[in-house]
């Protein structure tokens, strides 16, 4: 049963095109910049299933990551770092100050 | 908006929660450096008098020791009551940390008849920032000066390399400038010197900084101790309804997950913020605000708290000051996920407001948690003081090190990423080992870094709402300096609404006058010839410029004694400067001058005056080829037949704009060099000859042109061309006339003139020379 999954991007974006797609089919596109007093650029929630593969882009940096989505996961930290996307679920709700 | 504190506030009972104050003293907190102590054989001048006070008595030492003079051992609580240190002569100083001021050394005023006070003048203002114990020190000695005239600014940061105790309460302190920003003329030498010497007591009494350098000539300057703190600043809390008690303080002793050295006392905001190094007033003003100010969906938009922060802070203006909005409000749009957030990136000046919400994830205490009443606290509290960390441009902890573009004019101090520093600038939940971790070694600090930036950095990186540091500056601080009753510069536009067409180059007319004192001789022609006067151009919400003329006449000097209520005058257009024009659009603009008379600078009113939008489409396609240099050029020097682009330009505004009064300006740059002999220099294929080239002049057609320009509609090409451009053109007429054999058409030139000189009110002198002319003319 598909439930919802929290995608936070968080740090190092500046402005690009991000694109979210699950199994091969775009669900959403964006521009992301980072607010720096927070460092969050956006929150993007889908309703997924287990299993499903989840793939995040940023064309114009050529950078493309994936995320298989898991039972226990429920909130998915991405940060573009170095030059790289890093993909990481997240124990607790990540927080803003 | 105007603020609603007057008539809704409802004070709510305390943001201090606590049920009470323990706060250690300062001289007894162990992060309180008390000053220095130098241990050994007394320095050869550790008691040499300062000059004129008496010698120490020796022994016995004076008792009861006033304001702590001799400190303990750094490091050590300060035993109550102070033991002496034995033997005697002892080498403590008491702190030296704080806020100095030069003490302006002036050279006499002269005391002007009937004892009218005057001010001496003061054109440099110069800040130094002592960090060398009391909280957390630095170990650094800024400096920041301010010129006004002509206005600079210079700062400069040195790191202390020496601090020597020589005595009681004789402190020495060498530094060397490792940082530098503006004009670093202001600050000449490489090396700073601070020295603090007891007075006639025990305490200090006087205070010296000392700029050396390879090459430069030691300057030395005497020093007004201020203030402890390096700048002071207020903080207004308020809350809103629903947001529950706003917690503005902390007992560090009520968790047990802490340093174990920790002092255990109730700390505030203010607490805070003042050790941290700033005087800090907190507000009386503290308002409850409506929870329908959230709207409908009753949680705060960035926007929303923006307008709350207009509407209820009783400080809010847009300008910067060392003031904060502090918010504590429920929860944001963005949901539970977000605790607090600096929120004031809307509008011309940033970093003035933050917020904390206390329905969000700080509340959420970590499961299995020993004091989660305790943890709340801490949690909302260290998120208080990290939003407002914020609004002193703080960043977090691992952001520090980005790429971000600089604004110009802006370097600071490359940093690199802290993050796992302890510090109210990272997050407690991103280091390793989570907040479990942070707060076990948390000191309840900022790091060194950042103490540095927000204690030591150019004021306007630091301080809420700053931007531009010449924005307002320019014109706010020059007003202190024409006060001394002697003289008066008034810039005027001789018209009843200081409002501008699009185009119109603006003119304006400066006077001035001496007020008091002797009759003082002046050049006559200071206001004209450009080398005396310096006007300084603001479009609003813009930058300030320096108008520089594109003509400066070197005179020989003619000086006439100015009694008291006499005037000279000068006019000049402003629209261009040197370096580009400066009145090219529509909106408001500021005008202010100053002029050198020799023994002082005189400073003008602030003129405000309109540039109304384009009119016609005309107006809008030759704007590009208007708004040139060559054009500027042509319309100052009267007219240029060698930038024939220029005149092309001023050819079709004359043409198709020609209800707008920059025809008039056109006509008059057209038509002036036709009135004589034109002489032009020629170059030959590849430069390699030069050839004068004269054009004849064409009084006939040149004088109609002319004449129609300045005598169909007198008034308003008075208006629009300034009085003194005005009657000079008709007087350049005239001669022109008269000088090509038209006598009547001089005579009738010069009878229009004087015609409308009086129909203006023009100043009688003007008038009679006027008709002398007239009367001279056959």
């Amino acid at each position: 049963m598909a439930k919802n999954y929290e995608f936070h991007f968080q740090e190092g974006f500046a402005g690009e095109t991000v694109t979210v797609a699950v199994d091969g089919q775009t669900r959403v596109s964006f521009k992301a910049r980072t607010r720096l007093q927070t460092g969050l650029a956006r929150i993007e929630s889908l309703q997924l299933d287990p299993g499903q593969t989840v793939a995040i882009a940023v064309p114009e940096l050529a950078l493309h990551q994936t995320y298989r989505v898991a039972e226990g996961d429920r909130w998915i930290t991405i940060n573009l770092v170095g030059g790289a996307l890093v993909v990481r679920p997240a124990q607790a709700s990540p927080g803003y100050l | 908006m105007p603020s609603q504190k007057s008539s809704e506030t409802k004070r709510f009972e305390s943001v201090e929660t606590q049920p009470e104050t323990r706060l250690i003293p300062d001289d007894s907190h162990p992060d309180y450096l008390p000053g220095a102590v130098s241990e050994g054989v007394v320095a050869e001048d550790a008691f040499t008098p300062v000059p004129d006070g008496p010698l120490l008595p020796f022994p016995p030492v004076p008792r009861p020791l006033p304001e702590r003079p001799i400190p303990s051992l750094p490091g050590q609580p300060v035993p109550r009551p102070h033991p002496l240190p034995t033997p005697w002569p002892i080498r403590a100083c008491a702190a030296v940390s704080g806020r100095y001021t030069v003490i302006p050394v002036l050279p006499p005023v002269p005391v002007p008849p009937h004892h009218i006070p005057t001010r001496p003048l003061n054109l440099v203002t110069i800040t130094v920032r002592v960090d060398v114990d009391r909280f957390f020190p630095q170990n650094r000695i800024s400096i920041e000066v301010s010129r006004r005239f002509p206005t600079a600014t210079a700062h400069a940061i040195a790191e202390v390399t020496s601090d020597q105790c020589l005595g009681l309460n004789r402190r020495r302190i060498t530094a060397a400038i490792t940082y530098r920003d503006g004009d670093a003329a202001l600050i000449p030498g490489d090396q700073v010197l601070f020295e603090a010497k007891r007075g006639r007591a025990v305490a200090y009494g006087s205070y010296t900084l000392m700029l050396i350098g390879a090459g430069t000539t030691p300057r030395s300057y005497p020093l007004a101790f201020i203030s402890q703190y390096f700048d002071s600043v207020e903080f207004e809390v308020d809350r809103v309804a629903n947001a529950g008690t706003a917690v503005t303080t902390y007992d560090t002793g009520s968790h047990p997950n802490r340093p174990a050295d920790l002092p255990s006392e109730t700390i505030s905001l203010a607490t805070v913020y003042q050790r941290a190094g700033f005087g800090v007033t907190m507000s009386a003003n503290t308002t409850v605000i409506p929870n329908a100010d959230a709207g409908t969906n009753g949680t705060w938009s960035d926007g929303e708290m923006h307008n709350a922060m207009v509407a209820y802070w009783s400080r809010f203006a847009d300008r910067p000051q060392w003031a904060m909005w502090v918010l504590y409000a429920a929860r944001h749009d963005q949901g539970r996920s977000l605790g607090g957030v600096m929120f004031d990136d809307i509008g011309p000046n940033h970093r003035q407001g933050t917020a904390i919400f206390t329905d969000s994830f700080i509340q959420d205490v970590t499961p299995g948690d020993a004091n989660p009443a305790a943890w709340r606290q801490r949690m909302v509290f260290w998120t208080a003081v990290h939003e407002m960390g914020h609004a002193f441009n703080l960043a977090h902890a691992w952001q520090k090190a980005l790429g971000m573009p600089q604004a110009p004019g802006d370097p600071w101090i490359p940093l690199t990423n802290q993050p796992e520093s302890r510090s109210y600038m990272n997050y407690p939940f991103r280091v390793s080992g989570g907040e479990v971790s942070f707060f076990a070694d948390f000191r309840f600090c900022f790091t060194d870094e950042e103490l540095l930036f927000m204690r030591h950095a150019p004021r306007r990186f630091v301080q809420m709402g700053n931007s531009n540091w010449f924005v307002n500056h320019g014109f706010e601080a020059p007003r202190a300096l024409g006060e001394t009753g002697r003289w008066a510069l008034k810039i005027r536009s001789n018209r009843e609404l200081n409002e501008y067409s699009f185009l119109e180059p603006v003119t304006m007319e400066f006077k001035l006058t001496r007020k008091s004192g002797q009759p003082t001789a002046v050049d006559e022609q200071m206001l004209a010839d450009g080398r005396h006067i310096t006007v300084f151009v603001q479009r609003e919400r813009g930058g300030v410029r320096p108008w520089r003329p594109m003509i400066t006449r070197c005179h020989e000097a003619y000086t006439s004694d100015l009694k008291v209520s006499e005037s000279i005058y000068g006019a000049h257009t402003i629209s261009a400067s040197t370096d580009g024009w400066l009145i090219d659009e529509p909106g408001f603009y500021k005008v202010q001058a100053v002029v050198d008379v020799g023994d002082e600078m005189v400073v003008s009113n602030v003129l405000r005056l309109y540039v109304a939008p384009p009119v016609t489409a005309d107006e809008i396609k030759l704007a590009p080829d208007y708004f040139t240099e060559d054009v500027a050029r042509a319309l100052v020097f009267g007219g240029t037949p060698a930038l024939p682009g220029a005149m092309t330009t001023l050819q079709s505004i004359a043409a198709r704009c020609a209800t707008n009064p920059a025809a008039l300006h056109a006509s008059v740059a057209l038509v002036t060099p036709m009135l004589r002999d034109y002489k032009q220099l020629e170059f030959g294929a590849n430069r390699s000859s030069i050839t004068l080239r004269s054009t004849k002049a064409d009084l006939d057609a040149a004088g109609r042109a002319q004449t129609s320009a300045l005598m169909d509609e007198p008034d308003r090409a008075a208006e629009t061309l300034g009085h003194i451009k005005y009657f000079g053109a008709l007087d350049q007429l005239a001669d022109a006339m008269a000088k090509g054999g038209n006598d009547k058409r001089a005579k009738q030139v010069m009878t229009a003139s004087v015609a409308t000189m009086r129909k203006r009110n023009i100043l009688a002198s003007v008038v009679e020379a006027a008709e002398r002319k007239l009367t001279r003319t056959k």
